[in-house]
């Protein structure tokens, strides 16, 4: 008889604890909610340049067809580098496609020249004649950083002191650098050998992403 | 794409009749006194540059006495720009590019001296670029040369 009410009440025990776990169940089902949050992204910042010369105007490359005459033996152009991504960005400057042609030899070059090949790539004197500098101006203050001739071998020599001594410089989001490209020809540096000779160059500009 | 190029100097000295390159001019053979004779070229600008050009003589051998007694005249568009003796002849002029300037010399004696019997005199008109019109002083340069001989003939002293 006392096993049997035993029983019983194990009975009324599990039957209360199952009453009581499914009205806790029925009462969480009564208020839960959800939201659903939709068109969601993650956003990735930008690095992106913009080259423009002074004061915006549309960025011009360098055309000079009268080097050897008695004026004008000197010249630069000024570009605007501007940072319009999202991201600080390290500058980065290099000379590509630099090629001397010696386009042919007239008269008095021939007296002077082997290399008469015309356009006869990398065969002309001229980019050995002319000095070019590269300096950058941030937050007013001008640097001097790249100081070499235009000789074809020379091309790497731009990229190489660009790093070393402008390799740390960064152009905050929205930021700006003025980078200036001279070019001179001292009156000493050459004679007939240069006639007709061109130099052409690409002036590259590359905005590298800062490690955070 | 940046590109620098250097401008060209070419002179050359052509011939006024048919634009044949001319660098032999006189030869004259047995001249006497009051003997001449007259030949012309033109000076053409083959290069970029707008040029002042020089021309002037040069004795390179012969007699000294022959050399010196010679005279030159010479005209550029029907007018004399130089008449004196052929050693002085300095004449300089301002040829814009691909311009030409046509010349005519005439080489004379005048003298009746039998000292100058029989003698050689060989000289050259030289015909240089000297600098930029209305610039200053070029690296880029061009010479060309007009060479001459002279031989006296014999007269009765």
């Amino acid at each position: 008889m006392k096993h049997s009410k035993l029983t019983l009440l194990k009975s009324l025990f599990v039957i209360t604890v199952t009453v009581s776990i499914s009205g806790f169940a029925l009462t969480q089902s009564l208020f839960r909610d959800t939201e659903r949050s939709e068109n969601s992204s993650f956003v990735v910042g930008t690095l992106d340049l913009s080259v423009d010369g002074q004061n915006g105007t549309q960025a011009e490359s360098i055309t000079v067809t009268n080097i050897g005459s008695s004026g004008a033996q000197s010249s630069g152009k000024t570009w605007v580098i501007k940072n319009v991504g999202t991201l600080p960005g390290k500058l980065l400057l290099y000379v590509d496609n630099l090629i001397n042609y010696e386009n042919g030899c007239n008269d008095p070059e021939q007296v002077v020249d082997l290399t008469c090949d015309n356009p006869g790539p990398n065969s002309g004197e001229l980019g050995g004649a002319i000095r070019a500098t590269v300096s950058y101006k941030q937050s007013g203050t001008t640097t001097p950083v790249v100081s070499t001739s235009l000789s074809t071998p020379n091309a790497t020599q731009f990229s190489e002191q660009w790093a070393a001594t402008a390799g740390s410089v960064v152009i905050p989001p929205g930021g700006t650098i003025e980078v200036t490209f001279n070019w001179s020809v001292a009156e000493s540096s050459y004679e007939n050998e240069i006639q007709s000779d061109s130099t052409a160059f690409d002036i590259i500009f590359d905005l590298k992403q800062v490690p955070f | 794409m940046n590109t620098l190029r250097a401008a060209t100097v070419n002179l050359s000295t052509l011939d006024t009749a048919n634009n044949t390159q001319k660098s032999l001019f006189m030869n004259i053979q047995g001249l006497l006194p009051g003997g001449f004779q007259v030949t012309s070229v033109r000076v053409k600008n083959d290069g970029e540059l707008d040029l002042m050009v020089k021309l002037s003589t040069q004795t390179s051998a012969g007699d000294s006495a022959l050399c010196s007694a010679l005279q030159l005249k010479v005209l550029k568009n029907w007018q004399s720009i130089s008449d004196g003796a052929l050693e002085n002849f300095q004449y300089e002029t301002t040829i814009a590019a691909e311009e030409a300037e046509d010349l005519v010399f005439a080489v004379l004696l005048n003298s009746p001296d039998s000292g100058l019997i029989t003698k050689n005199c060989t000289f050259n008109f030289l015909v240089e670029s000297t600098q930029e019109a209305g610039g200053g002083a070029l690296r880029l340069h061009d010479e060309e040369t007009l060479q001459n001989q002279v031989a006296t003939g014999s007269w009765a002293q």
